[in-house]
């Protein structure tokens, strides 16, 4: 009897060591494969995301070429047939009072038209920006947006940008229009302020309105800016409030260097 | 007893997955799976005629299970070679094929006869079939896109066959060490690898139940 029990015992040992062993490889095989499976994932993803960001980076190359052509025509050409038209009206002699204004007020008209064109001119191009800076430029583009008088643009600086190269200070530039455009759609605002401030280890970019806090729906291309932001290397959020107005907050981190 | 009722439980189990293969047949479109319902259906027509036919009358049926064991190696390799795409791999399998059955003849007739479990043979047989599922894992290991393992029907059948046949290298690998030792533990070491069988079968079953996940093209 005790024999045959031994027999048993030995048996259970050895068959359950043997499955055992089989057990923990097969284990192991299902492990890896899963770790395997996980980071084939994760490249997958990264890979997706390369892409997107080449797409993307292709596609603002494709927007600024074609704005650069755009506003090397409304310089060269409408602008030069503006101050041709000009030089024109100021050759006209009359003896009408009344005929004198009005030409002084079309001169005056054509003055501003001008103005208008040469800001458009040099906000859509990518080489003034680089001449310029970037919040050299942010600080001419409210500018021309409060010269509407309906809305007041301001910046204001009160801690170190990033350092950003001229591509990411175009694209950053680029946020910034869309948002402000946003908001002079949308926000029903009267006062737009750009503000540049330290916030822990990020600087941030702040585009505040005082509107209806309805700049940001469906459409606005904020997904877009998100991607921009992305690229180069910032991250884009947004507050807003109805009744208590929108920031779209850009954020980087701080390069010490 | 506990073998008798092991060995019987065994018997059910097989004859209800065939059954249920058979009904399977038409869901399962690939070749190779196929093959798989034909193994179960061989190897239920083998069992039942060793069991009924031959041992119910006193006869020696340690001969058909010699002479099932080639076309069993034939039928499981042939699954593997419609699985694997490398060329190197099915080379193998098909010179295994013809290898195989000719060493495993000579080792019958060279050591213990055609009436006598040919464990050696049976060894050889599952050190292959061993190493294909192994060369299978490797593949699922290098192929990790191809998706989640539960709705691989491979992963069943390899891992049925890696169970079944790795504690079978164990045991008929120490069968005769045992047989001069203590018979008892060999006799016990058998009903083990019977309960493995019914594993393996379940295994099966879940193999062609088990719905692959479509690709999109």
């Amino acid at each position: 009897m005790q024999t045959e029990a031994n027999e048993v015992l030995i048996t259970v040992i050895i068959g359950t060591t043997v499955l055992l062993v089989l057990i923990a490889f097969l284990i192991y095989f299902l492990f890896t494969y899963q770790k395997r499976q996980l980071l084939h994932r994760e490249e997958k993803i990264k890979i997706r995301q390369q892409f997107e960001q080449e797409l993307l980076r292709t596609t603002l190359e494709v927007q600024q070429q074609t704005l650069n052509e755009i506003s090397g025509e409304m310089h060269d050409n409408v602008g030069q047939t503006l101050s041709v038209a000009r030089l024109y009206l100021s050759a006209i002699q009359t003896a009408e009072q009344q005929e004198q204004e009005k030409i002084a007020e079309i001169n005056n008209l054509l003055g501003l038209a001008l103005q208008e064109l040469r800001s458009l001119s040099h906000v859509t191009n990518s080489g003034w920006l680089q001449r310029t800076g970037l919040i050299d430029a942010l600080r001419i583009e409210t500018e021309r947006i409060s010269r509407s008088k309906k809305i007041k643009a301001i910046v204001e600086i009160t801690d170190d940008p990033p350092l950003l190269n001229a591509d990411q200070e175009l694209i950053l530039f680029r946020i910034c229009q869309e948002a402000l455009t946003n908001a002079l759609k949308h926000a029903a605002a009267d006062s737009i302020k750009i503000g540049v401030h330290r916030a822990g280890p990020k600087t941030q970019f702040v585009i505040a309105d005082n509107g209806n806090g309805k700049t940001i729906t469906a459409g606005n291309g904020v997904t877009n800016m998100q991607r921009r932001a992305a690229i180069i290397g910032g991250a884009l959020s947004i507050d807003s409030e109805a009744g208590k107005g929108t920031r779209v907050i850009i954020s980087f981190p701080v390069n010490e260097n | 007893m506990t073998q008798k009722v092991i060995a019987y439980s065994y018997l059910i189990h097989l004859v209800v997955v065939a059954i249920i293969a058979l009904f399977r047949y038409p869901q399962v479109t690939k070749g190779y799976l196929r093959i798989l319902i034909y193994t179960l259906l061989y190897t239920t027509v083998i069992e039942l005629t060793a069991k009924f036919g031959l041992a119910r009358h006193h006869m020696n049926n340690t001969w058909l299970l010699n002479i099932s064991a080639p076309v069993s190696y034939f039928l499981l390799s042939t699954l593997y070679y419609g699985y694997f795409t490398s060329a190197a791999i099915r080379r193998m399998i098909r010179f295994s094929q013809i290898v195989f059955p000719m060493l495993f003849f000579m080792l019958v007739f060279a050591l213990k006869g055609i009436f006598q479990l040919n464990n050696y043979g049976i060894l050889l047989m599952a050190m292959l079939l061993l190493s294909w599922v192994c060369l299978y894992f490797r593949r699922k290991l290098d192929h990790p896109e191809d998706g989640s393992l539960k709705h691989d029907p491979m992963f069943w059948i390899s891992t049925a066959i890696f169970f079944f046949y790795g504690a079978s290298i164990f045991v008929f690998g120490t069968l005769d060490y045992f047989v001069k030792v203590n018979k008892n533990i060999a006799y016990n070491l058998l009903g083990i690898i019977q309960a493995l069988n019914i594993l393996m079968n379940s295994l099966y079953l879940v193999a062609l139940l088990c719905k692959p996940k479509q690709t999109k093209s």
